[in-house]
């Protein structure tokens, strides 16, 4: 992916050491829940086949569904499209001299967040549940001093090797500093 | 008698479809305001617009199948009307299901 400088406001030496989306399996768990529900009316019309014969042969009802399977399918694939550009654009950006999160919720809200590597106090790593130890992501916290004392970086491919890195940015800017 | 078609319903389907399409569009430009002009968007729009024209394609050819002059509704004008409302047709909007009273008449 390549990230607009101009969009997360890079000073003119700042250096983008690493940025990061969520872990994939966070999509594919959302498209496999948006994969059953678009099987759903196929499903419906399996059943009224099978049982209820009668249903889809009324000449007023059997319009109506197709209707509703129609638009349930493409507005299923539509939010499915949009869910999948909310993944791309949540990002977590890090620099030689901060971190950013670029949170993408819905259309219009985006959120960016800055956190300078100095205010950076502690981090911590938090990894969850049999998927993400199975599929090894977790959420990484910065503590800070900063106004938002807590920065998340939720749902990270390999948590421990990203905050490890974070660690050694922090170290190496305090050195130089 | 007062006939309401179900093509009622085809308009009401259009204009649902109309409005997401327009939300389609608003994505689009997001993704390509704040995203580049990449493989991965590019396949990703690519694959979104092939899946929905077959889903809107796979519609229209059961559409076509039903016959949408059908009515859904069917009023019958109580008899007082006659009485009230002089031998004749009675236009309604976009000439949904007119009345024509002189055919109505025992």
């Amino acid at each position: 992916m390549k990230l607009k400088r101009s969009l997360l406001q890079l000073d003119f030496d700042e250096k983008i050491i690493f940025f990061l989306h969520r872990h994939p399996f966070i999509f594919i768990k959302k498209f496999l829940v948006y994969l059953g529900l678009g099987a759903l009316p196929f499903l419906v019309f399996f059943v009224l086949k099978s049982y209820f014969l009668g249903i889809l042969e009324n000449e007023i009802i059997y319009p109506l569904l197709i209707l509703l399977a129609s638009l349930w399918l493409v507005f299923i694939w539509i939010s499915l499209f949009q869910g999948w550009i909310n993944y791309y654009f949540d990002l977590y950006v890090v620099t030689n001299r901060q971190i950013i999160s670029i949170d993408q919720a819905g259309l219009f809200n985006r959120t960016i967040a800055k956190q300078p590597l100095s205010r950076v106090q502690d981090i911590s790593v938090e990894s969850r549940g049999l998927f993400s130890t199975i599929f090894k992501y977790g959420n990484v916290y910065v503590q800070s001093a900063g106004a938002k004392e807590r920065f998340i970086f939720s749902e990270v491919k390999d948590p421990y090797l990203v905050s490890g890195k974070i660690n050694k940015l922090v170290r190496e800017f305090l050195e130089k500093k | 008698m007062i006939i309401i078609p179900l093509y009622i319903f085809l308009f009401v389907y259009f204009a649902l479809i109309f409005v997401s399409l327009i939300y389609v569009i608003f994505n689009f430009y997001h993704l390509f305001r704040f995203g580049s002009l990449e493989t991965m968007t590019v396949f990703a729009s690519f694959l979104f617009l092939a899946i929905l024209i077959i889903i809107v394609f796979c519609s229209y050819q059961e559409i076509i199948k039903i016959n949408w002059q059908n009515p859904i509704v069917v009023i019958h004008i109580p008899e007082f009307i006659y009485k009230i409302v002089p031998q004749g047709e009675i236009e309604m909007p976009w000439g949904l299901g007119n009345i024509n009273l002189s055919n109505q008449l025992p």
